[in-house]
């Protein structure tokens, strides 16, 4: 015996062919919406954490290499190194750039080099006292590219003596670091990012404290 | 009875209507909706720490800068003067110039000096900044004087608290302000 008083409960009739297509092409539209769009959202988190793990990375290492500068009494780049004039604004296309960089105090010599291991590529900070042993520590910037630092120095001009008579001018050292960050993975994909930091190597009038004057 | 019941149960042969079915789909995607919601915000979270770090970043660049300038701000000052003729030009008059903020928030492939302007006028000193990121909608300075007749110590100078102003947006919508991050360096003059 079956129940008649329901239309909908009661009913022996099964889905037409037209209710199977409306439910299933629905269903289809929301499944491919949500899964399109968590895809989307998986894969910006993905690159979103990734990018501000690279960021807090490269942070760490400038904060580490401003610590170093401090110390030091003069820094080597190698080749790397170039002078601006007193109206220069732009940096000279294909400046030179080393991938190490060494910070040289009293009594230490501090050096920062791009290391590739077969897992990826890293930082090296080799801390070389002249008394005791080597300290070494690396900075694992995810997906780093290239480290590259050059020094630069600025040529600038204050002006004391009423115009137009022309003030010498002074140069003033700074350290470029740069620290370029790439993906090789497809899921994640970014496009380069580029951080950078500026050093002040040295102080715009001799003193006998903290920076090197060559 | 109970017996009764299942046999009535296995008995029904009847389905979902299309009604039921079609309040299901909506109810599921009513219920999608927070689910959504928690990702997007996951997402802007996240980006919004990106954008603090960098404007930490960009805001040490200056600050670092500036205090080593901090010894000679006296003569660059002088010199604004000169240059201008203007004898009242103060520190904020020269880092708040509108030349000279207009070029702390260009956008460049790389870094660059951004020489100090006063009136217009360029000088030949300048600061080094960092390419700025596209999202990054402004990099200024705001001055404010310092009252230091009550202290003991720092009676002679005048002392500025210069502020270090980044805003920027995470989704092209948003107002270019909608993000700021700002930062604080005493500077004597």
């Amino acid at each position: 015996m079956i129940y008649h008083g329901n239309r909908y409960w009661g009913s022996r009739r099964g889905f037409s062919f037209v209710e199977i297509m409306i439910v299933t092409i629905l269903s289809a539209m929301i499944i491919i919406f949500v899964q399109s769009f968590f895809s989307q959202g998986v894969k910006n988190t993905l690159k979103g954490t990734d990018t501000l793990e690279s960021i807090r990375a490269a942070s760490l290492l400038f904060s580490q290499i401003r610590k170093d500068l401090m110390a030091c009494q003069s820094i080597q780049t190698g080749a790397a190194s170039l002078t601006m004039g007193v109206n220069a604004v732009d940096l000279p296309p294909g400046f030179p750039v080393s991938d190490t960089i060494t910070f040289c105090a009293r009594n230490a010599t501090t050096t920062y080099t791009l290391v590739t291991a077969p897992r990826g590529k890293y930082i090296l900070r080799v801390f070389t006292p002249t008394v005791g042993s080597t300290e070494t520590k690396q900075f694992g910037v995810p997906r780093i590219k290239r480290f590259e630092a050059t020094q630069i120095w600025k040529r600038y001009r204050i002006q004391i003596f009423p115009l137009p008579i022309k003030s010498p001018t002074l140069k003033q050292g700074q350290v470029l670091v740069n620290v370029i960050v790439d993906s090789d993975d497809r899921r994640i994909v970014t496009k380069e990012l580029q951080l950078s930091s500026i050093f002040v190597s040295q102080q715009m009038y001799p003193s006998n404290w903290n920076y090197f004057f060559p | 009875m109970m017996a009764k019941q299942v046999a009535f149960m296995l008995q029904r042969r009847s389905g979902f209507s299309i009604v039921e079915v079609l309040v299901a789909l909506a109810v599921i995607s009513l219920a999608l909706g927070p689910l959504i919601n928690l990702l997007s915000s996951s997402n802007r979270a996240s980006n919004a720490s990106i954008y603090e770090v960098m404007a930490v970043h960009y805001a040490s660049e200056l600050a670092e800068q500036l205090e080593r300038l901090s010894g000679k701000l006296g003569e660059i000052l002088a010199d604004a003067r000169i240059r201008t003729g203007n004898p009242g030009l103060t520190l904020e008059d020269l880092l708040t110039d509108n030349g000279f903020t207009n070029e702390l928030r260009a956008h460049n492939d790389q870094p660059r000096a951004v020489p100090f302007q006063a009136q217009g006028i360029p000088l030949e000193v300048s600061l080094f900044v960092s390419s700025l990121h596209q999202h990054f909608t402004e990099r200024k300075f705001d001055l404010r004087q310092l009252n230091n007749s009550a202290t003991t110590w720092l009676k002679t100078g005048r002392y500025w608290d210069v502020k270090i102003t980044f805003c920027w947006r995470i989704m092209s919508s948003d107002a270019p302000d909608s993000h700021k991050g700002e930062f604080s360096v005493i500077l004597k003059e």
